[in-house]
């Protein structure tokens, strides 16, 4: 399976990656997208079985690339990787179409959990 | 409506969670309470929040420490690194801290980017006051988080 990871920080996309192994997700192709823009051009060009989106993002966050997604009709599986997991930000990713959301920091069974009904 | 501020032990539990969950996970990689000190850290990364509270988190620390946290978080050799590394590293330190933070005050609210300042300088809040200082020593090196409450919440919740 394909899976883009859209994050502005270099750092935390690595993280992400090196989680997903640690969580037993190995062996995936990975395309990395640097903000919510990219991260919508790449979704076109890759068609990528899951997207883990951080939200705070220059350009467009990751609410609003979640957002353009299913107003485009694509209806491609989204999480949110995010440091704020209020309620009321868990609500709106809810409400906008997102599976989950993980907030940072995080641990590889926290990834296992959130992934294992979308990755199998 | 009260101007909340967040508790100097939350803020303690947030950055030992950060740490101990991408900067080393055993107990001596914690950072740990350290003496307060005087004078500004030579790096810092500031996130601010606005809505149902207004202020700023600032993270900052010793050069030093800037590198071997990016060092760890990027598994580089900390002379392998670029300034850019260091930057977004110490950036994305403020942002899980402060986004953890946020989550603590009233909202609805948002998060800014960070803005990275590395080589120190005098640094300075206008119009707010440092409502949590919190001075920690990891891996021997000083860090500081603080909390700055804008002064237009202060002075809301001193009257209600």
């Amino acid at each position: 399976m394909k899976i883009l990871v859209a994050d502005d920080s270099r750092v935390m996309r690595q993280i992400v990656v090196r989680t997903l192994r640690q969580a037993g997700f190995d062996g995936h192709d990975i395309v990395e997208a640097t903000d919510g823009a990219d991260g919508l051009s790449k979704v076109s060009d890759e068609s990528p079985d899951l997207v883990l989106s951080d939200w705070n993002m220059p350009e467009l966050n990751g609410l609003e690339f979640l957002r353009s997604l299913r107003a485009a009709g694509n209806n491609v599986p989204f999480g949110f990787v995010t440091s704020e997991g209020s309620p009321d930000m868990r609500e709106k990713a809810e409400q906008a179409g997102a599976l989950f959301l993980i907030a940072k920091p995080f641990t590889a069974e926290t990834f296992a959990e959130a992934l294992e009904p979308v990755l199998g | 409506m009260t101007a909340a501020a967040p508790d100097i032990d939350d803020v303690e539990q947030i950055v030992t969670e950060v740490f101990g969950s991408f900067l080393g996970g055993d107990d001596e990689s914690l950072p740990m309470r350290g003496p307060d000190t005087e004078g500004d850290s030579p790096v810092t990364a500031t996130v601010s929040i606005t809505g149902g509270w207004d202020g700023h988190v600032v993270f900052g620390c010793s050069t030093t420490a800037s590198r071997s946290a990016a060092a760890v978080l990027l598994m580089m050799g900390a002379d392998e690194l670029a300034e850019a590394d260091v930057a977004d590293a110490v950036g994305e330190l403020a942002n899980m801290i402060g986004g953890n933070i946020k989550s603590l005050l009233p909202g609805p609210s948002a998060l800014t980017l960070p803005m990275v300042s590395v080589g120190g300088g005098a640094m300075h809040m206008p119009s707010s006051t440092e409502a949590v200082r919190l001075d920690l020593l990891w891996q021997g090196e000083p860090v500081r988080v603080s909390v700055w409450a804008s002064n237009s919440d202060t002075q809301e919740g001193s009257t209600s």
